[in-house]
Order: C-alpha cells, then structure tokens, then sequence
C-alpha cells in the first residue's frame, strides 16, 4: 500500500495542551474508522506551525476524504517514493 | 450553472471566514425568495474553501410538522464523535446546545455550519438560532443560517429570531436578488435561447432560468413546474418512477429507499441524476431544488401518491431509528391511521423533550384526529398531553378544548387522579383566559375529589395550582396554607421539582405579609429548584426574588437578585424571564433616584424584540414616571400604553404603579379633579385585596386630591405618617428606605425653611424640575429671600441632563456618526440609537441632530 506524507499548516499548534492533541488523535481514530478503505495512520510530528503525518492507503483521495471528515487541513499530500535511512549505505 | 453575480456574496463571505478563523466567530443570515441561490452561493462558498475549513450541513425540511433539531441531528450524523453519542443520548436541551457549540470550536481549523431553509425551522432549532448567535463570537466557527425572506411574514415565527440576532455584533447578513438581464443574456446565449424572453417570464430568478434553459430551445414554459415537469416528461418509465418515489419525501431520500419504493435500478436513479433533476449526496439524494420537488409531487395522481406514502412508510419502519416525525408524516399522508396512532404520539414526546412544543402539541393533534375508537385511556392520556402542550405555548384556548375532552374521558372511566389533575391544570388555562371563577371551581373540584383519600403527588400538584390562582388573586393567607400543604406532601413523595415550584408561590405571597420570611422561603424554593436540574424555575425563582422585594421596597434584596437573574436567564436564554428582571431593575433605579440608569435600562428594555405584557408594563411605567418627575414633555404617552396594557391583564400589581404615574402627572399639572377618576377604581380593587403599599400610594394621591381621607390606618407606613400629617416622620422613613424623591416630597408638606431648603437641594441633585418649583414657590411664601439657584438637572459638565448613555450618543453624534454607525459602535440596535437621538433633540430643544451638534460643541464637548 502506497505511503502519504502530509503536510497540515495550523497556526500555533504546538501550543496545544495533551487534552486536545487525544481530542485530535480520538477523531482522526474515529474517522478512519468509519472510511471503509484500507487505511493506517503511521504517526505524525507536531513542529512549529505544522503538524506532518505519515499515513497508509491506496490513493490522495482517501487522504483527503480523512481530512474532509475530521476537519484536518492538508495543504500538502504527496506520495513516499523512497525511504532511506543509514542502512541504506549497506544495500 | 455557474455562479452568476455573486462576487460580492462570495468575497463577503470569504472575509468573515476569515474573521472566524482568527477566533472572531460570525453569525450569517442569508436571504432571498425562492430559487434565488442561496444553496446554490453557500455550497459554492464552501467547495471554494473545502480544504481551510470543516464543512458541516444540516437543513430544516418541509414536512407539515417539522422535525425538532433536524438539522442537528443532520450534522451529528456526519461530524461523528462526541455530537454524533450527546445527540443520541437523553441529554437536556442545554447540554445538546452547548455541546454543538464545543464541538465548534476545533483547533485545527475553523467550521462553517451552515443552517438551511430556517424558515421552516421547528420551535428548537429556532432557540438553538439565538443560542448560537448569542455564543459563536467565542469560537472560530462561522454559522450561516438561510431562509426564505418573502415567507417570513409578520407573524412567522421566526421573526422573533431574527429580532433577537440583528443586532448582535457577530450577525451578518446578505440577502440575494436576481439576476440582471445581463446575467440571464449570458446564460441564455450559451443555449442558444432568447434571453430577453427568458428574463421576462423568469424575472431573473436563478432556479427558474436554470430550468427554462434545461428545457431546451424552443420552449419557454411560463412557470417553475411546467419548466421541471418537461424536463421529467423526458425520463424513462422507471425513471419517472424513481423521481416519483423521491418526490414524497421532504427531507433526504436514501438510495436504498428508492430502491424498494421504485425500482431496484441503479440507472434509473443515474439517469434522474444525469438529467439535473436529483443530486447524490454520500448515500442520500435530493432534488435540485425543494420547487421541482413540489412540481413533482403535485403533478402524481391522487390514488398513487398514498401508495407511494405507504411504501416509503413500509421501507422507514423495517430500518428502525427512523425519526417518529417522518413515520407519522408518512402515515397519514398514507391514510393509514393504526401507523398514525403508533407513531405521532413518540413523535410528540420526542419534540417536547427536546422544547419544540409547537411541533409537540401539532403531533398530539393529528394522532387525535385518528383516535376514534380508541381505547378510552389512551384517547384520554392524549387529550391531556395535547392539553399540556398547548399551555407551554399559550394557547390556553386550545389547551381548554383538550383539558374539556379530556375530562370526560377520564371520569368516563373512573379515574379519579387523572380526573383530578385534568381539573387543577385546567383551571390554569381558565385563569389564563380571564375565567377566574370557573378557575377556582375546577381547582377546588380537584381538592375535593383527592382529599378524601390519602394525600399523594396529584393532591400536592392540586394544592400548588389552587395555591398559584390565590396568590394572583392577592388572598394571601389561604395562598400561603395552600402552598404549605403541597410542600409537605411533595417534600413526602422525594418531587423536588414540585417543592420547588410550592415553595415560590409560598414565599411570593409572603412578600405582602412577612418579607423576611418570604426572603427565607424563596431561598429554600431557589435550593429545591437547582437540585432539580430545572433551569426555567431556577430563573423564576430569581425574578421573584428580585420583583417581590422590589415592590415592598428593600431594594437592596431587589437589586441583588435582579441582576442574578439577569445572569442567569442570560445564560439560559430564557429571554422572557430575564427581560422581565431587567424591567424590574428600571423601575428598583428609578424609585432609588438612579435616574439616569432608570431611562438607559427602561429604553432598553422598551426597544427588546419580546412582546411579553408584563415586561412592558414595568418598563413603560418606569419610563413614564421619571419623565413625569423630570417633567419632560413625553410622559405621557408611556404612561398610557402601560395603562392600557395593564387594564387587560386586570392584575393590581401592573395597575398600581401605572395608575399612580398617571395621578402624579394630573397633580404636577395642577389637575387634582382628575385624580379620582385615575386612581379611584384601582384603589378600591387594592383596598379588596388588603394590599399595603397600593392602599398606600393610590390612597395618598386621592388624599392629596382632596377626595378622601386615603385610609391612612391600612396604609404601608411612610404613606400613613404623611397622610396624618407627620411629615418628618414620613421623611425619615422614606430616607430609610432608599427613596430620596419620596424623602424631599415629605419634606415639602412641612412648614420649616431649613427642611424645605433640603427638599429643594434633593430635588436639584435628582433633576426634578416640577416639584422643585412648587418648593421654591413654598419658600417665597414663607419669606425665604435668598433661594438657592434654580435646580435643573443641568450641571456645568452635562449642561442638559442628558443619561450616561445619551452623553455617548451625543458624542459619536458630533462626529457626524448615522443611527446605524452608532448602533453598531454601541452594541445596540439602529432603532433604540434612534430613540436615543430623539430624546437628546427633545432635551436639548433642537430641531435636527446638526443643531444638536452644533451646540454641543458650543458648550465643549468633544467628538469621539
């Protein structure tokens, strides 16, 4: 299954508390729930003024249906292409 | 179609989403006939900002009874979470409210909900209108709300909404108009069509253009439902039937329903779609436009639209959950009275539960026209709870219809409880209507047929009506036994709710005999009402806390609790409570000699959208006086109004202080023979009801007229002492108390030039010009040369004694601001800016509001 990088601008959302950062996970959770498509969420960074997430599915439009329904900006999805890391230097 | 002249619209609405997403949450009214396109700009506006915000949609729909919270639900159905579980709880009305508003404010990004078609909103949803509006500059949400201007006619309901919203410094409004012949050429010309043909039988209505054009070259039909009905006439056989099967659901019409009512064809519904008539939304569709689903429903035959009706009841009742309101609706659109009977009387409890009682009691009534035959405790238990509903909306006309019927029934079949209570509630309604002898019949009826028994909740509830009707009545020690009784036996069977409600009517008739104790009762009663969770009588209790202290004058209890309860139902929204406090608060300034509060609050209070009589009374009586004290040439007419008003109600307490404004102005103008006609009757009915301070003050003007000696002996005290002619006594009494105008008026009977001296200097301070002159006058008599200046309320800084709130106006005024300008800047509505400008014209005795400013600036003051 294809992996999604998505970039979401939230101004001063490193600013919110853990009490609304589980409101956000519960609905996220919630969301995928009710998709009916084959659909992971990976784990997202909060940073500055962004929230980037790495999430699991077969096309852009299952991400951005999971942002329609959850209130989620996605002002940036794009598919991985690769994933390298230090062992890639071995293969 | 393209979105045609709606730039504007569109870049307005974009603005204020931007205003919301910053945490300045807006309030939208969208207006317009029709098929001018407001879904049309509203679902534009969203797609164009689908990706900056959460999209939440919920509409009213157009069954004959519509369902409460409808679009509520709609939105809890696909926001999920926490909405989705509070709404399918059993939460209270409060609590599904506030939790909307909490769902709104989402941190990630800010929401549009949009509102549709609130015209046909039901009694909740109206509330929950004004709840929003009230609330929504909190969050960054913008709620847009749209409705069919042309079909909100004076009386609809939801003008009231509209009135409370307007002025609120988060509503915005746009209100759509057609298109321009330009705009209809345009479309026209793409399709080959004549566009000035199309506009002339169009007029440049959107939906209808978008229909002409559909129909293709050639043919211009000349309404909305021949243009949708030749579009139809095009469809397949099983195409026709899937819009057929569509047209008799008002509200949205899931796939899986047409299915079994039409045809199990998935290209039938394709083809409806590809010809523009329905749109798929997720799993539901809907027609283009609620006209071309009129057009669609009119045009099938009478004996197939109830075999449509009984299909789609078929479908509605295998899915289980359905809302009861759309069973019913499609029940008796079936004819089919078993499924009335089952549903209607669930989609009544429901609406009720929920405060939506108009469309409660309209449930009651159809289950009702289906009831022949009936079991007889069924039909009566109906009959009552029509009954119910028709009191919590005032119709007490058609609440005695039902109590009447409902009687019969129960004594038909021998229960004596349900008789009972059918006849304490009924004699409510009684009441209500001005039939306060068969009242007390029916109530006392009530008590007989359970006395006899062992006392149990009915006999509680029967005692606190027959206890209510005495207290109204002013015969206070039988109200008080009364309302003792249901204390005790409610406080036996664990009814806090109804403790609650005993122990107000208890300490509102001890107001008249024993104030402390009523101060005491009412705590009790304001306890009982909060541990009962029930908001409304928690607001009552506090407006009679704040009113009953006022009108034995202890203003200190008054004032706290008034504005309590303005906190309070506030809070609550319970509007008519609070405006009533608000009212009072007026009147408490006013007898306090807080003027220049009395006219802004009593202004403010006149100028509210609520009609309650009562609240106008107080305030229009408020507003009348100070002006007779000030002698300001428009008391007049106030004074009448409430007068007027409070000859209808017949009540002493809205009489009374009309009464006694009406006199005091006959006196100051030097026309004691009037006096008697004013107060005279008044008099009598408070002399009837022993009632102390009305004795007291209707007795001192007839006195002071020369009429009669004012039964000084049954008179509350500062009257009594006055009228026998101990004025410094009544001085000090009155200082007391709190009522420096009453303090300086004893003073002025007396004969001491120092005394009289003091009367005067109150006087000024107050800006009582009438009676200062008559002290003035005095004092010449008695020799005093040297009067001091002239009292006016004229200061060096307010040259005109102009209020605190006048003084603003004034100033933005100066700046050249309009009424709209200052409505806005001020928080308050063009119309009451008005009323302000008006007033300072009348003070500063100037004709237009340049003159006004002109002077102004002459004495100094500044633009602001």
């Amino acid at each position: 299954m294809p992996t999604f990088l998505i970039e979401r601008n939230i101004t001063g959302v490193s600013d919110l508390g853990q009490d609304q950062l589980r409101d956000i996970a519960t609905k996220s959770n919630a969301v995928v729930a009710d998709l009916a498509v084959p659909y992971t969420w990976i784990r997202s960074y909060v940073a500055g003024d962004k929230i980037y997430c790495v999430h699991e599915t077969d096309d852009v439009e299952s991400i951005r249906e999971h942002a329609r329904c959850g209130g989620f900006p996605a002002d940036l999805v794009v598919e991985v292409a690769s994933v390298i890391g230090p062992e890639t230097a071995n293969t | 179609m393209e979105l045609l002249e709606r730039g504007e619209e569109l870049a307005a609405l974009g603005s204020w989403l931007g205003e919301a997403g910053s945490g300045a949450g807006r309030f939208v009214l969208v207006s317009g006939e029709a098929g001018i396109g407001k879904t049309s700009l509203v679902r534009g506006f969203c797609e164009q900002h689908a990706d900056g915000a959460r999209v939440w949609w919920g509409a009213c729909d157009a069954l004959t009874t519509p369902r409460p919270l409808g679009p509520l639900y709609d939105i809890a159905r696909v926001s999920k979470g926490e909405l989705a579980a509070l709404m399918s709880s059993d939460a209270s009305r409060h609590e599904r409210f506030s939790g909307f508003l909490e769902a709104l404010a989402w941190p990630l990004q800010p929401t549009i909900a949009v509102l549709e078609d609130v015209h046909w909103a039901d009694e909740a949803t109206r509330d929950l209108l004004v709840f929003l509006a009230r609330r929504v500059g909190e969050v960054n949400a913008l709620v847009v709300a749209t409705y069919r201007d042309d079909e909100v006619g004076g009386d609809h309901p939801l003008r009231q909404v509209l009135g409370n919203v307007v002025t609120l410094r988060v509503t915005r409004r746009l209100a759509l108009s057609r298109l321009s012949e330009a705009a209809v050429a345009h479309l026209a010309s793409d399709r080959e069509a004549d566009g000035s043909q199309v506009f002339r039988v169009t007029g440049g209505n959107p939906f209808f253009v978008s229909e002409v054009l559909a129909v293709g070259a050639g043919e211009v039909p000349q309404t909305v439902s021949d243009a949708v009905l030749a579009r139809a006439g095009r469809l397949s056989a099983s195409g026709r039937s899937v819009l057929e099967a569509a047209a008799v659901v008002p509200d949205q019409v899931e796939v899986g329903l047409v299915h079994a009512v039409a045809a199990d064809d998935a290209e039938a519904i394709e083809e409806c779609v590809r010809a523009g008539l329905l749109v798929a939304v997720g799993r539901s569709l809907r027609f283009r436009h609620e006209l071309a689903r009129l057009a669609v429903e009119h045009s099938i035959s009478g004996t197939r639209l109830p075999e449509l009706h009984t299909a789609v009841l078929g479908y509605l009742s295998e899915q289980g959950r359905a809302d009861p309101g759309r069973l019913a609706y499609h029940a008796e659109q079936a004819g089919d009275r078993d499924a009335v009977l089952a549903h209607a009387p669930g989609a009544a409890e429901r609406a009720s539960r929920l405060g939506a009682h108009r469309e409660a009691a309209a449930h009651y009534r159809r289950a009702l026209q289906h009831a022949d035959g009936l079991d007889p405790r069924e039909h009566a238990g109906l009959l009552e709870r029509h009954a119910d509903e028709c009191t919590a909306i005032d119709d007490e006309a058609g609440a005695l219809v039902s109590y009447d019927r409902a009687l019969l029934a129960w004594r038909e079949v021998d229960d004596r409880e349900r008789t009972a209570t059918v006849l304490a509630r009924r004699a409510y309604a009684l009441w209500g209507l001005g039939r306060n002898e068969e009242a007390r019949a029916s109530v006392d009826e009530a008590i007989a047929l359970l006395e006899p028994h062992p006392p149990g909740l009915p006999l509680a509830t029967a005692y606190t009506y027959s206890a209510h009707l005495h207290m109204l009545a002013r015969e206070v020690p039988r109200a008080i036994e009364l309302g003792h009784r249901a204390v005790t036996i409610a406080e036996e069977h664990h009814d806090v709710a109804l403790v609650g409600r005993a122990l107000n009517i208890v300490g509102a008739a001890q107001w008249f005999v024993d104030p402390d104790q009523a101060e005491r009762t009412l705590s009790r009663a304001l306890e009982a009402a909060h541990r009962s969770a029930d908001d409304t009588i928690v607001g009552v209790v506090m407006r009679m806390l704040g009113s009953g202290s006022g009108e034995v004058r202890r203003y200190d209890v008054a004032d706290r609790w008034l504005r309590e309860g303005i906190r309070w139902c506030t809070e609550h929204d319970l509007d008519i409570h609070g405006d009533y406090c608000l009212a009072w608060l007026a009147r408490s300034c006013f007898e306090q000699g807080r003027w220049s509060e009395a006219d802004d609050v009593a202004v403010e209070v006149a100028d509210r959208p609520s009609q309650h009589a009562p609240t106008r009374i107080v305030a229009l009586t408020a507003l009348g006086r100070l002006r007779v004290r000030r002698g300001d040439p428009d008391a007049d007419p106030p004074l009448t109004d409430a007068w007027d008003l409070a000859v209808t109600t017949g009540d002493l307490q809205r009489l009374w202080p009309a009464a006694a404004g009406r006199a005091e102005l006959a006196w100051l103008a030097g026309d004691s023979e009037a006096i008697p006609d004013l107060v005279g009757e008044t008099f009598e009915l408070a002399v009837r009801l022993g009632q102390q301070w009305p004795i007291g003050e209707l007795g001192f003007w007839l006195w002071r007229a020369g009429a009669s000696d004012g039964r000084p002996d049954e008179a509350a005290e500062p009257f009594a002492l006055q009228m026998s002619g101990d004025w410094r006594e009544a001085a000090a009494t009155w200082e007391q108390l709190g009522c420096p105008y009453e303090v300086a008026v004893a003073l002025a009977d007396g004969d001491d030039p120092d005394e009289l001296e003091r009367a005067f200097r109150i006087l000024g301070r107050l800006g009582a010009a009438p009676m200062a002159d008559r002290v003035a006058a005095r004092l010449r008599e008695l020799g005093v040369r040297e009067l001091p200046r002239r009292p006016s309320r004229a200061t060096v800084d307010n040259p005109s004694g102009l209020t605190d709130r006048q003084l603003e106006v004034l100033s933005l005024l100066m700046a050249g601001r309009t009424n709209a300008q200052i409505g806005t800047l001020l928080h308050i509505s063009p119309k009451t800016a008005g009323h302000h400008v008006s007033a300072i014209l009348d003070k500063l005795g100037v004709a237009d509001r340049h003159e006004a400013a002109h002077l102004a600036r002459e004495r100094g003051m500044t633009p602001s």
